[in-house]
């Protein structure tokens, strides 16, 4: 059905009635593949990671990033800012060892005593020396996130067998380890905090060497391109490769700020630059692909090239 | 000639007579496009285009619109039934990845349209105003696909919710949000990006419909 043709350059189209019973075909056909991938391949789902696990796989993990937690370096100070964090320190190893005093022996509470009875340099002195006997066992300085190695966990009989002014910190450090081993904390972070909130729970864990080390091994951190895969399964987000780029190859882009200033430059190109800017707007004018988009009508490009008047010509969109 | 009226006169809705297109076009096809012309999509849909337009090119913006509604049905399925059915039994494990794969869709749909978009020029005139919109729900669509990642409740989410935690959530304003806070991460994925998302898509394919498809290059 023709509605209209023109033979000139400008507009040498017609109008004509729109395939639109090629719609529901195509939608069933997306719909029918979503669900066979969906029952057939499924989707990324490898089992969380908990506290009771960890600690019992590298105990000597927990243990140092007790040390860290207490003296201020533990990766969880970059969090300080979450509502209810505040101090690592207090959050992740006072106030659980406080509320399962019932649990611990006499010895780990006179421990946890002499500590709060100390005046805040002191406590940090301990904890500071702890955790550099612990590196000096590993040979590095530690976690902090980021970094392309992986962190060596601290094996247990080192640390037992370490000496010096620690205070009471190994003794309870050896009381959080217990309690993340036997489930404890987990309940905990749990217990106090409304339902379905994983906060303390993800923040823990990621003081551990485990969580980021694991990454690491499987390909998975920024700087690995980790934000375009997932674990375990061979399809990602890979719609997030300009982002990924953005972090990866442009400098500063690992930084918070710097990613969120080169996407912003990327995104300020293509949504005003590109589209709105004489010379860059007319790049897809030169390219021609569009020849590659349009619908060819070969009853057009004939009338075209024979410079016929068209009137009278009847197509049909559906036939093209 | 073609005038310009003659041009936007395909905005214009043509009758349909099923008898008529089945004696034209043969009875499945008459069928199959008789649902265009049903109340709800009468309005929507262009009855008839300019010819070059008559490609599958043009249908990847629909598509993605498609892909958008699959992942509102089935997002609401697991809204509905909750993270303990999604991970832990087949059928929510299944629906979960039928959500999973509505996503992969939309985003493959989405960088066809875009492409397309940029290779026909379509950004032109007035028309930039909704190529905005539209960059806009896709950035917005990539911050939606996020926060999915982190209420999925795998290692994953434990793991990108810390290290984008270190990372993006450390900037200003960005650091009001917990991301490893699952009850958060899951509100702004099921209720306040869809909320946006779908009146941001709404204003998009309104436009479209109003301006109809741009004049070729």
């Amino acid at each position: 059905m023709v509605k209209g043709q023109s033979n000139t350059s400008e507009t040498r189209f017609s109008i004509v009635t729109h395939c639109f019973w090629r719609y529901p075909i195509v939608g069933l056909f997306v719909v029918a593949v979503v669900m066979v991938l969906g029952f057939a391949v499924g989707s990324p789902d490898w089992p969380q990671a908990t506290i009771k696990k960890v600690s019992a796989m590298q105990p000597g993990g927990a243990i140092w990033a007790v040390a860290q937690e207490l003296d201020g370096t533990s990766a969880s100070y970059t969090n300080t800012h979450e509502y209810g964090m505040s101090d690592p320190a207090k959050r992740l190893v006072i106030d659980p060892l406080k509320s399962a005093s019932w649990a611990l022996s006499p010895n780990e509470q006179i421990a946890l005593h002499q500590f709060l009875a100390a005046n805040i340099s002191q406590q940090t002195k301990w904890a500071m020396n702890y955790d550099k006997a612990i590196q000096k066992t590993v040979g590095t300085n530690g976690m902090g996130g980021g970094g392309m190695g992986t962190t060596p966990v601290p094996s247990m009989t080192k640390i037992e067998s370490l000496t010096g002014n620690f205070g009471p910190v190994p003794v309870m450090a050896q009381s959080i380890l217990k309690l993340a081993q036997n489930g404890y904390l987990e309940t905990y972070f749990q217990g106090i905090s409304p339902s379905n909130v994983y906060q303390y729970t993800n923040i823990w864990l990621y003081d551990q060497p485990y969580l980021l080390n694991t990454a690491i091994q499987n390909g998975l951190t920024d700087d690995q391109w980790g934000m375009i895969k997932e674990r375990g399964f061979f399809v990602g987000p890979w719609y997030l490769i300009v982002p990924a780029i953005a972090h990866v190859e442009l400098p500063g882009g690992s930084t918070g700020l710097g990613f969120i200033f080169w996407n912003g430059l990327i995104a300020l190109f293509f949504v005003v630059l590109f589209p709105l800017v004489p010379g860059f707007r007319s790049i897809p004018k030169y390219l021609r692909l569009y020849k590659l988009v349009y619908a060819v009508n070969p009853v057009e490009v004939e009338n075209y090239k024979a410079n016929v008047p068209s009137s009278g010509v009847t197509q049909d969109a559906a036939k093209i | 000639m073609l005038k310009e009226e003659d041009y936007f006169a395909h905005h214009v809705t043509e009758p349909f007579r099923f008898g008529e297109r089945r004696r034209e076009r043969g009875f499945w096809r008459a069928f199959l496009e008789s649902f265009a012309y049903l109340p709800p999509f009468n309005r929507m849909f262009g009855k008839v285009s300019p010819s070059y337009a008559e490609s599958y090119w043009y249908c990847m913006g629909g598509l993605t619109f498609f892909s958008f509604l699959l992942l509102l049905v089935t997002g609401l399925i697991l809204t509905f039934f909750g993270p303990t059915w999604w991970s832990g039994t087949h059928a929510g494990i299944v629906m979960k990845s039928m959500h999973y794969w509505s996503a992969q869709a939309f985003f493959f749909f989405l960088f066809l349209h875009i492409i397309r978009v940029w290779l026909t020029g379509a950004y032109r005139g007035k028309r930039w105003v909704n190529y905005a919109i539209g960059f806009v729900t896709f950035f917005l669509s990539l911050g939606e696909n996020l926060f999915g990642l982190l209420a999925r409740g795998d290692w994953e989410s434990q793991f990108v919710s810390m290290h984008s935690d270190d990372m993006l959530f450390t900037a200003p304003f960005l650091r009001l949000i917990s991301p490893e806070n699952f009850t958060s991460a899951l509100i702004i994925h099921v209720a306040l990006i869809p909320f946006v998302l779908v009146v941001l898509i709404g204003v998009h394919v309104t436009l479209v419909k109003l301006q109809g498809i741009a004049r070729p290059l």
